[in-house]
Order: C-alpha cells, then structure tokens, then sequence
C-alpha cells in the first residue's frame, strides 16, 4: 500500500466514524447572545430623559383617572420617582419607581435590553411584576444562562434606608425566580445614593451607574484594571473577577479594601464557560513538574480570575522546589500564556537573560553534555546548530552536530544541564548481503539498555522486534523508564549482524 | 496511473484556514449557519484527534459537543490571526485531557477493549484499520497521524498543537506509518481481518 493510500484510508474511515452531533450542539447554544456591541452603539442611546417632560406628557392624558383617585393625593406624588431601580445582566435596564413601587418609566439603556422590553409595556405596572416579567424574558431568550448566571440589581435612593430595603427584598424576589428555572442563579445586589460617584463613569462609557459602581469595585480589588478594559464584560464577567480577585493585587496596590458601595452578594457566578480553576490549577503543576515540582510539595497555592488583553485568564502562584511560580493559563482555551520562576537555580522572567550565570548553563558546557552524553570527543564532532531556543518559559539548548558517520540531535535543559531529548542516526553503510543474526534479540536489549545507563529491571514496557531497514536486518528495542534522571520513552535500531547501534531516540515529554 | 493521482489530489485536499476563520468572525456575531459550516468543515478532524487521545468513542464524543460549543460562546474573543486550526485544536486537546483526567479518577481504564467492536456499525475495513492504529501506535503516533491525516495539518502546525518539536513530529509520523504498514500488510496476508 503506498502512503498516500494508506493516509487517505485513515481519512475515510474516521470521517465514516464521526458522529453528527450537530443537532445537539445547536441545541445547546441557546437562542440569544450577549454579544459584545461597539460602545459607539451603546453611547448613541441617551441615558436620562429630563423628569419634568416626561411626567407632565403622561399626566395630560392619566389627568382624569388620577383626580379621581382620592388614594394617591394628587397626580403630583404618583407621578414623583422615588427610586430607580436597574437591571444589568448584559442587557441593561433602568426602570423609575414610585413610592407605591409602581412602575413610572422602563428604559433600555442597550440594544440587548431593547430586545427584552420589546412589545412589553410596564408602565403603572407593579414592580415586582415587571422585575418578573424582565427576568422571564431574559431567562427565555438565553441572557441569563448556564455559562452567565450573574444578574446586577441596583437602587438609587437618596434614602439609603428605604433603598436597602427595596434592595434586599428585590434580591430575594430574583433570587426566588431563579430558583424555580434551571439556572443556578448568582445576584449581586446594591444600594446607591447621589454620593457614590459612579454616574460620572456610567455617562462617559453609556453604562448604567450600577454597572459603572460595580466595576470601580472590581478596580478596587485589581488595581491595574481600567474601566476603558471592564466596560463591555457581562455582569457574569466581573462576578468571576470580583469572586476570584488575588487579595494580593489589592494589598500591593496600596488599595482599601473597603467597598464605597454596599454591593451584596448570593450564589455563585458561573464559571462553565471556562475550564475552571481546579484544571487552571493542574495544567499549572503538571508544567511545573519539568522542575522537578510534585504536587505534594507545592505551597501556598492560589488560583484567582483576571482579565488580560481582552480575554479572561487563570492566574496560578505557588512555591515549590525552593522557587515561587506564577502562571498565566487562558481561562477558555487552557493554554499556558506565561510562566515566570523566581529564586532556585535560575531567574527568569520571560525575557532572554543577559548572562546565564551561577549553576545556569552556558552554551559550551550544554555541548559538553550532549558529547558526553553521546560518547564523543569535542575533537571528532562537527557541530551543526547550537541555539538557545524559549519555550514557554523554558529555556533549552537544541544542539545538532556530526561525529564519525554519525548524525545527533540534543535537547538540554538550560537551567538544569538535563538531556531533555536526544537522537542519533548512523549513516554507516553496513555489510550488505550478510544473513543470519549474528545478535540475538536479547543482546540487542542488553545493548539498548547499557546505552540508555539503565537495568531491565528499572526499564518498562520492553519491546524487541526483527526488522528490515534500508537492505539490512536489524532489531527495534523499544522501552520507557518512569522515574529518575534516565526517565523517558526510547527507541533503538541495532545491526543484527554487529550489535552496532544504527540509531537511538529518547523523549522525556509525555 | 490516473486513479492513483486522483487519491492524490484527494487526501491532499486541505481545510480551507481562511474559511474556517471567517467561520469564526461571524460566529461571533451569533451566526449559527457559520456553526453549521464550520462543523461540516471540521468535525471529523476534531473527532479523530479526541479518539486518538481518549481512544473511546462516547468519550471522543462527548469531546465533540463541548468544543463546538465552547468555540461558539467564545467566539467574540478570538483574535484573528490567518490560522485558527491550532485554537480550535487546543480547545479539544483540553477536553480530552481532562476527560482522562476524570477517567482516571474514576479509576475507568477500557484501554484494553478493541476500540471498535464486532457490533460496530462500521464498514469492516474501516473498524480493522481504526482498531489497529490505536493499538499499534504510541499515543504521541496516534495524535500526529489524524492530524496529518484527517486534520490535513502540516507538520509545523503538529508541532504547535502538540509541543513537539518539527524534527521529532517527522521522524514519529514516518515510523508511525511505516508501522501501520507493515501491521496492515501483514494482517492481509495471514488472511486476518
């Protein structure tokens, strides 16, 4: 079968394999997005209609009803806001309320929110009705979902203590919503008053002032955040920040840790999105496990959420092995965007060091362990490439050089010296036409293993295979060594007629 | 001379990178017809990948669904960069990483088991050839070859995904095919299926 044959069989066959499953994952998606929209959208809806013109246009037609109902004392004080309640899931929702809790005016302050109060009319509605009715509607048309469960309620009362009020019994109302649909719902709740200072920040980004109080909290808490950057997350978004801010950041920054607003909080923002903190945390130890790092002598861990260049990323730290560790791993798609180390043998940063100093090694000596390492004499060997290449963090020097017929191919740890990987291929020409093994399979394991610096006993997985390369009978050994400084997969092709090693690989990834 | 050609021109036939992204972009704006597309594109490479780390089929699955939707959710983040194969690669190969994780946890360990069995549906070639590669080949093998194979991935773009280096990823992928080789031929000729 020639390989192209072979390579499209594979092909078909896994394309016959592959179930559809594309039913179920449209199924799955939910019906809306909270999309990110361009701010310039958003800033185009106006925030606050003058009070006065909108009272007086709705009382000239309600003037009959009103003088007639002797319970409100006059349109005046029906028609008087006494608190504005918003709703932020993404959609962002700003509705007046009178003294009675009646509904007065319901705003959508973005496209996503013109959506849901699309065809509903609130006005004169009871509030907890129309807090149903929104919830509902976001509910069913996927805002509020298993991957973003956070919803933001916040009352604006210049009296504080009416305004908790509303707000704690507004929390408990969502809250009980949540519970009877399938999300597992998480309510942040506040109370704000003319002194919060957020309004300044909400008018500039065309957020509502709860979304703009509840990021300066998130800045509180992680410094280096900027609104321009927390402006467009959803509320689940900065949830998880706020839930899994680094106390650290905070202390460092010299920050107060004490809230302006009086944000509450219940349930949990959901994280499914992502792949979670518990795999943030592995993917971080096992990286570090090329240190020599095990998890059991990992100290003071700490896993927290921050938001980087646009995207939602897992912050690792610990100690261990004598070193601190500090990784970044991208929350949705797992991959280790940055590993720094400090303290131990080596001092690295992510940038290339000036000097590799100390016990850290330099590109003569990695060249002295790969000669050793492959029985050459720096005299006999013609070195091809010896470079200083980073990878992730981890600095190595990959090394290829020539020695008596012979090609090698070395990887070598650069703060630690280790042989990381190592390759040879003899380009010996051999005695063509000699049949009959002049070495048995189990000398050619011998041999394999005494190259390798181990025993069969410390030796695993032992495969020893006949073969035929390139005119010539030869024997494949083939074992891995779990633990110790030999550790890795190898794989060896000796002459069957002279027990000479033709070629040897051996990988220590996984 | 012609067919074999043909065979050729086939199973050189690549994923179209540019296509794929455009997928992306507009996934992003809640598009669920460039869902549709991009998983017509795309979704045995990615089910081939996740089997050849998971080696169980309801497993690989599973791994399918959770991609897909995690691309689509976080569409809006991707950044564009002419190559979406190694993002939307390392989407599944997290998955399945931590699928084994959980197996091995649960202390489940059906490696043993031919992949495809007697009952499968599959055509018998097809079951012959799946359960050989996953049992003759090394896990590293099995990665590079669907994604040489089925993903059309070019080496270096192996290399990315996997985090092996290019000299490596050509010297395992040869060996790899050089052993399902020789697996297949021998099998042909003692008359096994």
């Amino acid at each position: 079968m020639e390989r192209y044959e072979l390579e499209l069989k594979i092909k078909r066959a896994v394309e016959h394999a592959t179930p559809d499953v594309l039913e179920q994952i449209l199924s799955r998606c939910g019906e809306a997005r909270d999309t990110v929209f361009l701010t310039d959208e958003i800033r185009a809806t106006p925030k606050r209609k003058p009070r006065s013109h909108l009272f007086l246009a709705a009382a000239a037609a309600l003037v009959l009803v009103i003088g007639g109902a002797a319970g409100y004392g006059g349109y005046q004080q029906y028609f008087a806001v006494d608190s504005i309640v918003e709703l932020d899931v993404n959609p962002s929702i700003e509705l007046e309320v009178n003294r009675r809790e009646r509904v007065l005016s319901a705003q959508a302050l973005n496209p996503d929110a013109e959506a849901i109060l699309d065809g509903m009319d609130l006005k004169n509605t009871d509030l907890q009705v129309a807090m149903n009715a929104i919830i509902g509607s976001m509910l069913k048309n996927g805002y509020i979902n298993d991957l973003s469960n956070s919803v933001l309620i916040t009352v604006e009362n210049d009296d504080l203590a009416r305004g908790s009020d509303l707000q704690q019994r507004l929390t408990e109302e969502v809250s009980a919503m949540l519970e009877t649909s399938s999300v597992q719902g998480a309510v942040l709740s506040q109370t704000l008053d003319q002194n919060t200072g957020a309004s300044e920040l909400a008018r500039q980004y065309g957020i509502s002032e709860g979304k703009a109080a509840l990021i300066q909290e998130v800045i509180s808490l992680n410094p280096l955040s900027t609104a321009e950057e927390l402006k467009d997350l959803s509320i689940n978004e900065l949830n998880l920040l706020l839930s899994y801010s680094n106390p650290q950041d905070a202390a460092q920054s010299g920050g107060t840790g004490e809230s302006r607003s009086s944000l509450t909080s219940t349930g949990a923002a959901s994280d499914k999105a992502y792949i979670g903190l518990e795999s943030a945390r592995q993917l971080a130890y096992e990286d570090a496990a090329a240190y020599g790092v095990q998890e059991s002598g990992i100290l003071g861990a700490e896993v927290s959420m921050d938001w980087e260049d646009g995207r939602m990323v897992y912050e690792v730290e610990f100690y261990a092995a004598g070193m601190e560790f500090d990784y970044e791993i991208d929350a949705t798609t797992g991959q280790i965007l940055s590993a720094e180390r400090e303290g131990g043998e080596y001092e690295g940063s992510g940038q290339p060091p000036a000097s590799l100093s100390g016990s850290a090694v330099s590109a003569e000596q990695a060249l002295a362990i790969a000669f050793d390492h492959a029985g050459v004499s720096a005299g006999q060997a013609q070195v091809v490439k010896n470079e200083l290449d980073e990878d992730d963090g981890v600095y190595r020097y990959e090394i290829e050089f020539y020695a008596a017929d012979a090609e090698y191919e070395y990887e070598i740890d650069a703060a630690t010296g280790a042989v990381l990987k190592s390759a040879g291929e003899s380009h010996f020409q051999g005695q063509q036409g000699q049949s009959g093994a002049a070495v048995t399979g189990q000398e050619a394991q011998s041999i394999a293993l005494a190259h390798a610096g181990v025993t069969a006993g410390e030796a695993g997985m032992i495969q020893v295979e006949r073969d035929r390369d390139d005119g010539r009978e030869i024997y494949e050994v083939e074992f891995e060594v779990r633990q110790g400084s030999a550790a890795g997969e190898y794989d060896y092709k000796i002459d069957a007629a002279t027990g000479a090693i033709l070629e040897f690989d051996r990988d220590t990834d996984d | 001379m012609f067919i074999c050609s043909a065979m050729a021109m086939e199973s050189r036939r690549n994923l179209n990178r540019e296509e794929v992204e455009d997928c992306i972009l507009q996934m992003a704006q809640g598009d669920k017809d460039a869902l549709a597309r991009i998983y017509e594109m795309t979704h045995a490479a990615v089910y081939g990948f996740s089997l050849s780390i998971l080696r169980n089929a309801q497993d690989a699955e599973d791994v399918l669904q959770e991609t897909y939707l995690q691309l689509y959710h976080h569409a809006p983040a991707y950044r564009p960069n002419g190559n979406p194969m190694p993002y939307l690669f390392t989407i599944a190969k997290n998955f399945s990483l931590m699928k084994l994780r959980d197996r091995k946890k649960a202390q489940q360990m059906p490696e043993d088991d031919l992949l495809y069995g007697e009952d499968s549906t599959l055509p018998a070639e097809d079951r012959h050839l799946l359960n050989t590669l996953m049992q003759v080949l090394s896990e590293e093998e099995r990665q590079i070859v669907m994604l040489h194979c089925v993903a059309g991935f070019k080496h270096r773009e192996i290399g990315q995904v996997t985090g092996l280096p290019l000299s490596t990823v050509l010297s395992k992928y040869h060996r790899a095919i050089g052993k399902l080789r020789k697996q297949l031929e021998e099998g042909e000729s003692s008359g096994a299926l």
